[in-house]
């Protein structure tokens, strides 16, 4: 009943053709921001971030030798990460067919990852100001602006950590009879939102597992993230699927409704 | 809304896909994503620790021979019979008994929130005493395990107050995947100190 504002819309006929196929890309979009991510992150020498226990000279040293591939990969993931966005409106549409009653965690879903891109883009934004200039920049604030950058990118958790647990919320509550995403993704969402905690432990540690380059901190919430970006991807596109699906019986078996 | 009905009729035809699996998975077979996420981050937390406990081993004894043991044992005492109440809950939850099962789930709330103030007792402690994370690796270590086990304890102790309401609400009819469910978390949970408790306290 409370859905019926959203199966309208998405049920009138001209508007569901263009609106799934809109849709669709911005599914797709999830995967094009991990497959420019990693490559730009490798080209501006910050795949793994740089270690915390070099010296200012060290890091100003690499600075000035790549500054250009800096420059280039800082460009890269900075529209990269601006799909973030993209993908996120594709979740918010699911959460919008699955919540009932007040559209409160739509809301959340749709701001959140407002947030989440403006931390996430800080990192790029930081490494690019330190390859303006590296050659007269004093070598310690290269230093400050690249800690400043590894921090963004790991410790800023916050947003995140709602974000991946409010889609916990909207998949477990959901209602819908199949359901729209299996349940144990939800599951998963929320033990994303549970492992995000890993990266707090950076702004303290400066080796070992614990750091910006350890195991714990960095390349297992990066593997969890992956694991969690092809499982959405995944199931969203089966869902789109299973729509496009009850889309075609339905303007079958009423002509009167596809006409409206 | 005479076309919503046929439209819902239409979404019926999904079925429910409930598994029929020859044996019980305890709550729901997706909410073991979780648990078993859960305890591998525990497991690779461990190793860290052993690993940087190879690093110095002798800073390693001598920082562990300032804990509390007694302190560490009480807090397993507390825990355990946590877990032995939400044991008896499920139980009474099985056997139709809610009022009962309410009553198990409350004391292990109880023994939730007496781990919670022994713990603030010793982390006080250690503070007055000028430890804190950034005393050495062991301490960095001992507060992160324990902070991390003790955040994990109150989202476990919300998760049995969500089951008290739901077991006090009649309208609610099948608790038990949901009763179970909470239950095998706060287990995890237990499980997690049984094995953290050895390994800061007393081995050397």
């Amino acid at each position: 009943m409370s859905n019926a504002y959203v199966d309208d819309q998405t049920f009138a006929p001209g508007a569901f053709a263009g609106n799934t196929r809109a849709l669709r890309w911005l599914i797709w979009s999830g995967m094009v921001c991990l497959a420019i991510l990693g490559p730009a992150m490798l080209l501006a020498r910050v795949l793994p971030l740089p270690a915390a226990t070099l010296s200012a000279e060290q890091i100003a040293h690499r600075w000035v030798e790549h500054k250009n591939s800096i420059r280039l990969g800082c460009v890269l993931m900075m529209l990269g990460i601006s799909l973030w966005a993209t993908y996120c409106a594709a979740i918010s549409y699911w959460i919008r067919r699955m919540e009932q009653g007040v559209p409160i965690l739509t809301y959340l879903s749709l701001i959140l990852p407002g947030t989440g891109t403006v931390l996430f883009l800080l990192a790029p934004f930081l490494w690019s100001v330190a390859a303006f200039r590296p050659e007269t920049m004093s070598p310690d604030v290269i230093l400050a602006l690249n800690d400043a950058a590894c921090l963004a990118f790991i410790w800023l958790v916050g947003p995140f950590i709602i974000q991946f647990a409010l889609y916990g919320i909207a998949i477990l509550q959901d209602k819908s009879a199949p359901n729209i995403f299996p349940r144990w993704v939800g599951y998963l969402n929320i033990f994303f939102s549970i492992e995000c905690f890993c990266g707090l432990t950076t702004a303290s540690v400066k080796s070992g597992p614990l750091s910006w380059t350890g195991v714990i901190s960095f390349w297992n919430v990066m593997a969890v993230f992956a694991i969690w970006l092809v499982t959405m991807t995944v199931t969203m596109l089966r869902a789109l699927r299973s729509l496009e699906a009850r889309q075609r019986t339905v303007s079958e078996s009423e002509p009167v409704l596809a006409l409206r | 809304m005479p076309s919503g009905n046929s439209r819902s009729g239409v979404v019926l035809e999904g079925g429910d896909g409930s598994p029929s699996l020859g044996t019980h998975v305890p709550g729901e077979a997706g909410l073991w994503v979780l648990i078993f996420g859960e305890m591998l981050v525990f497991a690779m937390l461990f190793l860290t620790y052993v690993y940087y406990r190879d690093q110095e081993p002798e800073l390693f004894r001598s920082s562990q021979r300032t804990l509390h043991q007694w302190n560490g044992a009480m807090l397993t005492v507390v825990l355990v019979t946590g877990s032995l109440l939400v044991v008896m809950a499920v139980q009474a939850a099985r056997e139709g008994l809610r009022r009962s099962a309410q009553r198990k789930l409350l004391g292990a709330i109880v023994c939730g929130l007496a781990f919670s103030a022994l713990k603030s007792l010793e982390y006080v402690d250690k503070f007055q005493h000028g430890t804190t994370p950034e005393t050495n690796t062991f301490y960095m270590l001992y507060f992160v395990l324990t902070g991390l086990h003790w955040f994990h304890l109150i989202l476990g102790m919300i998760a049995l107050a969500v089951l008290y309401r739901m077991l006090g609400n009649s309208r609610h009819d099948q608790p038990l995947a949901f009763v179970e469910g909470g239950a095998a978390y706060w287990h995890m949970v237990d499980l997690v100190w049984v094995i953290l408790f050895p390994l800061l306290y007393l081995v050397r």
